[in-house]
Parts: structure tokens; sequence; C-alpha cells
């Protein structure tokens, strides 16, 4: 029998590189003389990205209440790096939602984890006045990619990931590393790396469960970890587990986040995920 | 406060914020007018998605809850989380879930606002 660890590795060498709309486009940011019009007929090849690219513009969290209309509208008003990662979110999710996986979670349920996550580091990132916003969405939608990749190489092992999470209720990650001596995390990365993701986007996803202060990304990194236990605690989706931990007291440190903020935020929250899921989720 | 809604959650009687609008800009409901049973599937038709509303017709926490009842689902919490909170950040993470569980409870547990406490 082939080496649990080599599969592993042997799935993230062989998983597509970065789909192609997502390096066309980044080559086209990159480019000084590309124009929102120019970005919108690209987006616009693909009709049905095009289509839900629109729907997510209308998100209530961007604050435009179904007035975008166009894709070159979409462009102008979210600037081109949110398009970007749109589009890519809706691309990975898209990717792996095809693939039927059964335990220890439901793709639907996972993505709804992982969009509810998103949302809610993006709200932590909005109360600290952060200008990427859009990353701190993306990193949210990200984090626990290496999941994904853990079930497809090791579908058989990874069952028994669920059943001992079930049996000894205790989180994923440390179900992981005993099972397949490997966690999400450090699979979640080496995935990252071969898509050359941004490096920021790449810490994210290697520390999500370990937030530090003296890491140069420590802002979007506790950001992500505390809205991890935040849709966790809220039960929305499903990351493969229950456990919530008290919060590592680093993150306080790193974020200094407002009192009452987590109770204020609960509408906007739940507001948001109730459509975002609906919009990033559905078929067509 | 008006609040946008997705039209598959709109129901009878809640009350339009703003005029609803088809792409070329034409008004098919004006400001104020109130929800009936056939409005969502006019704005299907037209290819509206989202709708501002007033804020109090949204499903939102309008009813107190008896303090038996907060107890409880708070209690409930902390056994899941397996700690208690120390931490006025903690308190708060710990509260928004008591106010969101609470929203899910079945209408029949909750108290209407304005009315006498039963317990």
């Amino acid at each position: 029998m082939m080496d649990i660890l080599e599969k592993i590795t042997n799935t993230v060498e062989n998983l597509p590189t970065l789909p192609t709309i997502y390096s066309t486009i980044t080559e086209a940011i990159q480019n000084p003389r590309t124009s929102a019009d120019n970005l919108a007929k690209i987006i616009a090849t693909d009709q049905v990205s095009a289509i839900k690219v629109l729907k997510v513009a209308n998100s209530p969290f961007f604050g435009f209440r179904g007035k975008i209309n166009t894709i070159s509208e979409a462009v102008f008003y979210l600037g081109f790096n949110e398009i970007r990662n749109i589009i890519f979110a809706l691309t990975v999710i898209n990717y792996f939602a095809k693939n039927t996986i059964v335990k220890p979670f439901h793709p639907k349920d996972f993505w709804a984890h992982s969009i509810a996550t998103g949302i809610a580091a993006r709200l932590i990132g909005a109360s600290l006045g952060q200008s990427n916003l859009e990353n701190y969405f993306l990193a949210g939608i990200l984090h626990d990619i290496g999941k994904l990749v853990l079930l497809q190489s090791a579908k058989n092992e990874y069952a028994k990931v669920g059943e001992l999470v079930e049996k000894q209720k205790i989180s994923i990650r440390d179900a992981e590393s005993e099972v397949l001596k490997i966690n999400h995390a450090t699979v979640g990365h080496a995935l990252a790396l071969k898509w050359k993701l941004p490096p920021t986007l790449q810490e994210v996803i290697a520390n999500h469960h370990t937030p530090s202060k003296d890491h140069p990304d420590a802002k979007i990194i506790a950001s992500t970890y505390l809205a991890n236990n935040v849709v966790k605690l809220l039960q929305m989706g499903n990351a493969g587990d229950d456990v919530v931990p008290r919060p590592n007291p680093v993150v306080w440190e790193v974020l200094s986040i407002p009192n009452g903020f987590f109770s204020k935020m609960l509408d906007q929250l739940e507001n948001d995920y109730q459509y975002t899921i609906k919009t990033m989720l559905t078929e067509r | 406060m008006p609040s946008l809604i997705s039209i598959d959650d709109l129901k009878n009687g809640m009350v339009l914020a703003e005029a609803v609008k088809n792409k070329y800009g034409q008004v098919l409901l004006a400001k104020n007018a109130v929800i009936n049973a056939n409005h969502p599937k006019i704005f299907r038709t037209w290819g509206v998605e989202t709708i501002m509303v007033h804020d109090d017709n949204v499903a939102k926490p309008q009813a107190t809850f008896n303090t038996s009842l907060v107890a409880s689902v708070r209690q409930g919490l902390i056994d899941r989380l397996q700690w208690e909170p120390m931490l006025p950040q903690e308190t708060d993470l710990l509260e928004m879930a008591v106010n969101s569980f609470l929203r899910r409870q079945p209408i029949t547990t909750k108290i209407e606002t304005g009315e006498e406490e039963a317990e």
C-alpha cells in the first residue's frame, strides 16, 4: 500500500495549476494599460462566472444594494483586486464542489463554513480599518482548503479522521495528525505554494490555527483565526468538528477588538451569510 | 433602518423602504407599498433579486425571552464549549452566540415584547 504521506504529496502535485481565468485576470491587472472595460470583457468570456460575479458584487457587505447591473460596473465599483478574488473563490468552490465527498462533511456545508469565515474575517478587518478587505474575505474562504486535498488523496483514511472526531470529541486537526501524521494547514500551505497564491494567503492558510504576535501578517492571520472560531461557535456550515477552543489571547493583543464588537456584528454577519451562501453556492 | 433582503425571504405584509425598479428604471412597486403573495413572482419575472424593506418587518429578535430560557441556552453553550468566559471579549463572544441561538428558538417559547411576563 502506498504511504499516506506519499499519496497526499502526489495529490498536491497532480492538482491542476491555477484555473486559467485567474492567471489571465492577474496578468491583465498587472498591466497598467488594462481598463475596467478590458477586464470586464475577459470576465464576460465565461458566462456562468460572469452572472455569479454580478450576484456576489451585489452582496449587502459591499453596500451597492442590487444596483450593479453589468460586469463593467462591478469592476468599476469594487476594484480589480476584489473582482479577481471573487472569481478565484468561485472557481475554487466550483472545482472542489464537483467531487462527491461524503465523510466527514458535505461539500456544501464545508463551503458554507468557509464563506462564513470569509465574511466574519472581512467584518473584523473592517473594524480594524484595514484597506485590503478583499484578502480577508478570500483568506477566510480558502483557510481550510487543505481538508479537501486530504479528502481527495486519502478518502478512506479521512473517513477515519471523521470517526475519531466523533468518538473522542477532539478537533479535526488533532485527528488528522493522529491518523494521517499531517494536518490540513500544512497540506493547504503546500497547495497555496503550488498555486503561487499571494504570500499573505499562503501564510494565513498555514497559520490559521496558530496566530502569533510577531508574524508580518499577524492581523489577517489573527482575524481569520478568530472568524473561524466565531462561525464555528454559531454553527454556520460544518468544518468537520464542533470544537471551539478558548481563543488564544494573542489575538486580543494583535487585534484590539472594541468592547461589544461581536454582539454588534451578529446581525450583519447573519444577513451577509444568508445572502452570500445563496449566491455563491447555488448551481447557476 | 431599512435592510436589504433576497426576494426569496419576502413575506406578506413587509413594507418597501425603496421603490422596486426593473433594469430599465421603471418602477414596479412604489416605496411604502405592502408586499402581497403575487409580488415575489412579478419581481422574479423582472429579474429583481433583492429588495429594501423596513427593518421592523424583517425577522429579527422582536421578542424578549424569559430569563430561564436565556440561562439554559447560555449553560448549554458553556457545556458545549467546555470553557467559561473570563475576559470581556470572551463574554461578548458567548453573549453573541446566546442571542443567535435564542432567535432560532420556536416562536412559542418567546414572550412577545410588551406582554406581561409569564413565568
